[in-house]
C-alpha cells in the first residue's frame, strides 16, 4: 500500500513538473484588441506587469468588472511602482497512455516594476519553483526574469527598447501556454528564460526583435546553448501581420539553427483570430548525425459573448523529417472564462497522437486551470 | 510568382517524403542525448541539472553519461531501467507525451550495441 501510494506520489509530482508554467497574456488579443503586446504590457515582447491599458482590457473582458489595479486598489503605490503576481493551479485527467487523476500548483509569482526615470526601468520577479533534489532549501525559491530596459519614448507603447538581463529570447507567437508544439519543441520551452541583451522596436505597423543570450551562468536552462534570435513582424492592413524568424544556439553538444516564418490573420465578421507558425530546424550533433525537424501550430480563436474565449490549436511535430513515423501530432482545445479582471478559469485539453496512432501510444489530458492575477 | 513557389514547396516536399529512411539513425550516446533524452526528458522542471528528479539528468551528454550508468544493464541491455521505464504501461516516461516506437528501437539498438563501450561500463 505504501509503495503503491509513493508511485501515486510520483507519479504526480512528476506531472505536476510537466505541466508547471507561467501565466502571460494572450496573443489572441493581438490586432483584435491591441495591434501591439505593449497596448496592454510595459515588456515590449508581451509578459509580466501591465499597462493602465491592460488594466482597462482585463476589467472590460471580464463577466464582473473589478477594480483591475493590484489588490483591487486597496494598496496604492507611488505612480513608479507597478506591483503584479500570480496565482494558478490545476486539476484533471492526465493519459500519457497511464490514465490518473492529478492536482498541482502551476505558479505562485510577484512581480515588481520600477520606473527610474530617463526611459530606465527594472523589473524583478520572485517566485516559487520545483526544487532540486538534496537541496531543497536552497531552491524552492528563485527570480524567472529580472532585467533593465531602457526606452526610447516612455510614455508611447511604441518605439526603441533595449533590454538587459534574464528573460526569454523573443520568438515566435510567445504563445502563454508552453507546452504548445511550438513553444515546447520550438526554442522557447518552460523556464527557458536566461541572461540576454534586447534591442527591440515596437511600432503599429511593425516590430522587430534581436535578442543575444548565453547559456545561464548560474541556473542550468533545459536549451544550455548560447546564441541568438531575431523575429520581424509587419502588420499588413489592420487585420493582417505576416513575420519571419531565426535563432541560432550552440551548446558543448550541439548546434542549432531554427527558421521560421509566422502569420496572424484577424476576421472582424466572425470574430475570428488565427495565429499560424512553422519553424524548420536543423540541428548538428557531433560527432555525428544532423537531424532537421518541422514544427507548426495553427490557433484559432474566438471570443464569445463578454468573458468567454475559446481557442482550437493544431500542432504538428516531426523530429526528424528524414525518417518516417517519428512526426507527433495534437489537437488542442481551450476555453477561457475571465470571471472578473483578477480570476480566469481555463479549461484545457488535448489529444495526441503519434504517426497518427501508428508510431506509439497517443496521449492527451484535460485540465481545469484556475488562475488568479494579484 | 506564386504558383513558382508552390510548385518549389511541393517539389521539396515530394524530395524530401522520397528521401525518408527506416531509421538509419546513428546509435550513439551523444544522438540518443541531444535527439532524444534531451529535448523529451530534460525540461527545467524534471531531469535537468537544476532539478534532476530522482538524481537523473540528461540535458548534457555529460550529464547524461553519468546518470545512465545508474539505469543501464551491462549483463541485459533490455532489462535496464532506460528501457523499461520508456516501455512498461504503468508510470512510462515521459509522462506528457510518450516516445515514439523508432525513438525507442534506436534506444535499445544503442543499449545493445554500444551502451557498455559509450558508459565505459
Amino acid at each position: 500500500m505504501t509503495a503503491r501510494l509513493a508511485l501515486a506520489g510520483a507519479v504526480v509530482a512528476a506531472v505536476v513538473a510537466a505541466l508547471g508554467g507561467s501565466a502571460r497574456a494572450y496573443p489572441q488579443f493581438v490586432l483584435g484588441r491591441d495591434r501591439t503586446c505593449t497596448g496592454c504590457h510595459y515588456s515590449p515582447a508581451g509578459g509580466g506587469p501591465l499597462t493602465e491599458n491592460g488594466l482597462v482590457t482585463a476589467g472590460a473582458i471580464s463577466q464582473w468588472d473589478m477594480a483591475p489595479e493590484f489588490l483591487y486598489g486597496a494598496v496604492s503605490t507611488p505612480t513608479w511602482l507597478t506591483l503584479g503576481g500570480d496565482l494558478r493551479a490545476a486539476a484533471g485527467y492526465v493519459q500519457s497512455p497511464e490514465q490518473l487523476l492529478a492536482a498541482f500548483p502551476m505558479q505562485l509569482e510577484a512581480t515588481g516594476r520600477a520606473a527610474l526615470g530617463s526611459g530606465l526601468s527594472l523589473v524583478i520577479d520572485l517566485g516559487a519553483r520545483e526544487t532540486r533534489r538534496g537541496a531543497e532549501a536552497q531552491t524552492f525559491a528563485w527570480s524567472r526574469e529580472h532585467y533593465l530596459t531602457w526606452q526610447q519614448r516612455p510614455d508611447e507603447a511604441a518605439g526603441l527598447y533595449v533590454r538587459a538581463g534574464r528573460f526569454m529570447p523573443v520568438f515566435g507567437l510567445r504563445l502563454a501556454e508552453h507546452l504548445t508544439y511550438i513553444r515546447r519543441w520550438g526554442g522557447t520551452p518552460l523556464y527557458g528564460e536566461t541572461y540576454g541583451l534586447a534591442v527591440e522596436y515596437v511600432d503599429p505597423g511593425f516590430e522587430v526583435h534581436a535578442t543575444g543570450f548565453i547559456a545561464d551562468p548560474l541556473i542550468a536552462t533545459p536549451e544550455h546553448s548560447s546564441g541568438g534570435a531575431a523575429l520581424g513582424e509587419l502588420r499588413v492592413g489592420d487585420h493582417l501581420s505576416i513575420g519571419g524568424e531565426a535563432m541560432y544556439t550552440q551548446s558543448t553538444d550541439d548546434k542549432k539553427l531554427r527558421v521560421g516564418a509566422l502569420a496572424r490573420l484577424f476576421l472582424p465578421g466572425p470574430e475570428l483570430q488565427l495565429q499560424l507558425e512553422g519553424q524548420f530546424m536543423n540541428q548538428l550533433i557531433e560527432p555525428r548525425g544532423a537531424p532537421k525537424q518541422i514544427i507548426a501550430y495553427l490557433l484559432a480563436s474566438r471570443p464569445v459573448g463578454k468573458a468567454l474565449l475559446l481557442d482550437l490549436g493544431l500542432g504538428l511535430f516531426d523530429e526528424n523529417i528524414q525518417i518516417t513515423g517519428l512526426h507527433r501530432e495534437c489537437v488542442d482545445l481551450n476555453v477561457h472564462w475571465f470571471a472578473t479582471s483578477h480570476v480566469e478559469a481555463i479549461v484545457t485539453g488535448r489529444f495526441e497522437t503519434l504517426a497518427f496512432g501508428g508510431g506509439g501510444p497517443s496521449a492527451g489530458y484535460a485540465l481545469v486551470q484556475a488562475h488568479y492575477r494579484l | 510568382m506564386v504558383r513558382r513557389m508552390i510548385r518549389l514547396v511541393v517539389a521539396a516536399a515530394v524530395l524530401m517524403a522520397c528521401s525518408q529512411t527506416d531509421n538509419d539513425r546513428p546509435a550513439t550516446l551523444p544522438y540518443i542525448t541531444e535527439a532524444i533524452l534531451q529535448p523529451n526528458c530534460a525540461q527545467d522542471v524534471c531531469h535537468s541539472s537544476y532539478t534532476m528528479v530522482k538524481g537523473y539528468a540528461f540535458d548534457t551528454v555529460d550529464n547524461a553519461r553519468r546518470s545512465l550508468r545508474m539505469i543501464v544493464s551491462k549483463a541485459e541491455p533490455e532489462a535496464s531501467l532506460l528501457y523499461t521505464v520508456l516501455t512498461r504501461n504503468v508510470k512510462r516516461m515521459p509522462y506528457d507525451a510518450p516516445l515514439p516506437d523508432k525513438d525507442i528501437e534506436l534506444i535499445l539498438r544503442w543499449l545493445q550495441d554500444n551502451a557498455v563501450t559509450d558508459l565505459g561500463l
